[in-house]
This record gives C-alpha cells, structure tokens and sequence, in this order.
C-alpha cells in the first residue's frame, strides 16, 4: 500500500515537473514568436503616434481617403471616435502634432455618416448568391407628411463571418505593362469603394497582403500586386470566409500581333 | 507526458499573448506604410532630426534596415515615383546623418 502510494506520488511529481518544463520552454525558452503584426494591436501610446503621423502626412498631402484607409487599419471599428478621443486627450507632443489630430478629425467628421463601417452590411447584396450572417440594415424612409427622414436600424448577428462576393474580373492587357499587375477593387453593397480592406493574395512562393486605399496614385478601395507569368494566385480576404478565387497572368495580343502577359481587373463586393 | 502536456498548453491553450505590441514587430507593408508617413513629412520639413525622432520607435540601430527595407518594398509593390522618392530621400538623409555621427570624435 505504502509503495503503491509512493508510486503514485512519484508520477505526480514527475508530471508537475514536466509541465513544469514544458510551460518554461513555451512561455520563458521559445514562446510564440512575435512578427507580421497589424496596428491594431499596437500599444495606446503608440496608436497615438501613429494617429499623429497619419494626421502629419494628411497635411502635407490632402489625402483623405489614405488618412482614412490608414485610420481604419489602425482601428478597425471605432477609428472615428478613437481620433476624436485622442484630441480630446490632447495626445501629442508639440503644438503643430496637435493642429494636425485637429484638423484630420475636423474633415473626417463631416463624413463619418456616409462612410460604412467594416462590420456593415446591407442585407440585400449585389449579387443574389451572396448571403451575409453577419448583418446590419440602415433603412431611409423618406415619409412625405413630415421633412425629416426616419432612420430604423435593424441589427442581427452571427459569429459566421460573410462571404465576399467576385462581382466581375477582366484582363488588363496593356502593352508594355511589364510585370504584369493584379488590381482589385472592393466595393460595398452599394458598390461604393471600401478602404482598408487587407486582401490576401497567395501563390505556391509568397503570400502579400494588399490593402485597399493605402497606396496612393491608384482609386480609393483599390489594391494592385505584381503577378509573375505561369503563377496561380489565389485572392482572399482577410475576415471573409468564401472560395478563394484563383488567377493566372492573361495571355494578351498586341497591335502587332505579339503576345504578351497582362494582368487581371478585379471587382469584389465586400 | 508531463512535458507534451505543458507544450500543448502553453502553445495551444494559453499561449502568451501579445495585445500591446511595437512597431517592430508589424509587418513589412505596414511598416514601409509608417516610412512613407515619415518621408512624406521629411519632404516637406526637410527636418532630419524630427524625421529621426518619428522613427525612433523602432530603434536606432535598425533604422538603416528598416529604410532598406521599406524601399525595397515600396519599389517591389510598384508605389508611385513620388513615394519611391521620398523614401530614397529620406535614407539617404538618414545616412549621412548617422556617417556624420560616426565620424564625429
């Protein structure tokens, strides 16, 4: 009996030191390596900073829409009001930092209204096919007794996230275009552009991840990759749960009869 | 037995979590995003030391690397000329700042 308690005592033992050992080397020896982060899990002194920059480089370009894809990559829901909030704070170091927050909330306030929130759906999709779990319905009744508009909001929910929607793709065959390029455009349900949409596009060598409105000289809610001839790339977005399309670079037709590798034009409704 | 179980909880059940992370840590394209940002305000400024100070969040020492980087991101994902610019710029001004530094006595 004593040795049979002994034994016991000594697998215990044993156990709680392996775990031990094992919570030493994930937690304090190789613990989950750290890298490819996104902004939204920086810290709240350095969102700031980084609000800060967003807002300084918004006065040196007048670029609304990258201050505004920036923002929302760096908070997804709630971008408007963490900018507000941190003006209210007063979150910055030096006067002209400040001026900046300032003036970036100012502009971006008046069109807080009319810009759709990542989460938002209109429940009624471009494409018949789609069918979003995830919904919320704004409903503008314009009543002609009185002169205001009613606004009924309507919100279910679901933990399945949405699938997206390929509305269309073309191939871009512009010649002299070399490496061929991969743009994807993302549009709402009621097709207006969405910025800061990460697009995952994937092949057998690399995968990029592409957001839409952060590049400038292109459409807002547009991201464009480089594609390699022979190359299947598989697009994804990240948060949607949909069959990944899948493209190769397209054979094109010069003027002069010569082919050549063009790209592809891609619309999909977030 | 004791091991795996420690290893399965650790890496699987409760792995060490990371909300507040640095800049260090983001990935390349958000990174080279925050160049840009800076190059963008350098161009107009022209002030190295504040561009520097923007930038010191990810360290002194890995600044020429993270600039390298970033611009061969940038030219890599096609940005436009001006960005590519700015971004030459900026690192070519950042090195001279730090040559300058080092050669100082």
């Amino acid at each position: 009996m004593i040795r049979l308690m002994g034994r016991v005592i000594l697998i215990m033992m044993m156990f709680t030191i392996g775990v031990g050992i094992g919570l030493v080397i994930t937690w304090g020896v190789m613990p989950v390596r750290l890298v490819d982060t996104a902004p939204g899990t920086l810290q709240k002194t350095e969102k700031d900073w980084y609000r800060v920059l967003i807002a300084e480089d918004y006065l040196v370009t007048a670029d609304k829409d990258r201050a505004r894809a920036r923002l929302l990559v760096l908070d997804n829901n709630g971008a408007w009001v963490a900018l507000s909030d941190q003006v209210n704070r007063r979150a910055w170091n030096r006067d002209v930092e400040g001026d900046a927050l300032t003036k970036l909330d100012s502009d971006l306030s008046n069109n807080v209204a009319v810009i759709p929130q990542p989460t938002v759906n209109q429940i009624t999709p471009l494409l018949s096919t789609a069918t979003n779990t995830l919904s919320t319905t704004l409903l503008f009744t314009n009543q002609v007794v009185t002169p205001l508009p009613i606004y009924t909001l309507v919100i279910t929910s679901s933990t399945t996230p949405s699938p997206f929607v390929l509305l269309g793709s073309t191939p871009a065959c512009i010649d002299g275009q070399t490496p061929p390029i991969l743009e994807i455009t993302i549009v709402d349900s009621l097709g207006k552009p969405r910025e800061g949409i990460v697009i995952v596009v994937s092949s057998s060598e690399t995968t990029e991840r592409i957001i839409t409105g952060l590049k400038s000289g292109i459409a807002s809610g547009v991201a464009d990759t480089i594609m390699q001839p022979g190359v299947k790339y598989t697009i994804t977005l990240e948060g949607r749960s949909s069959i990944p399309e899948v493209f190769m670079a397209s054979e094109c037709r010069s003027s002069s009869g010569d082919t050549f590798s063009g790209g592809w034009s891609v619309k999909i409704q977030y | 037995m004791g091991i795996f179980s420690g290893l399965v909880y650790g890496w699987l059940i409760d792995p060490v979590e990371y909300v507040d992370t640095s800049p260090k840590s983001l990935r390349i394209d958000y990174q080279t995003d925050i160049v840009l940002m800076v190059a963008s305000i350098y161009s107009q400024e022209q002030d190295i030391r504040l561009a520097s100070e923007r930038l010191s969040l990810f360290g002194q020492s890995d600044l020429g690397r993270l600039l390298t980087e970033s611009l061969a991101y940038a030219e890599r994902m096609h940005f436009t000329a001006q960005d590519i610019t700015n971004i030459k710029l900026l690192k070519e001004a950042v090195s001279t700042i730090r040559l300058q530094g080092e050669n100082q006595p």
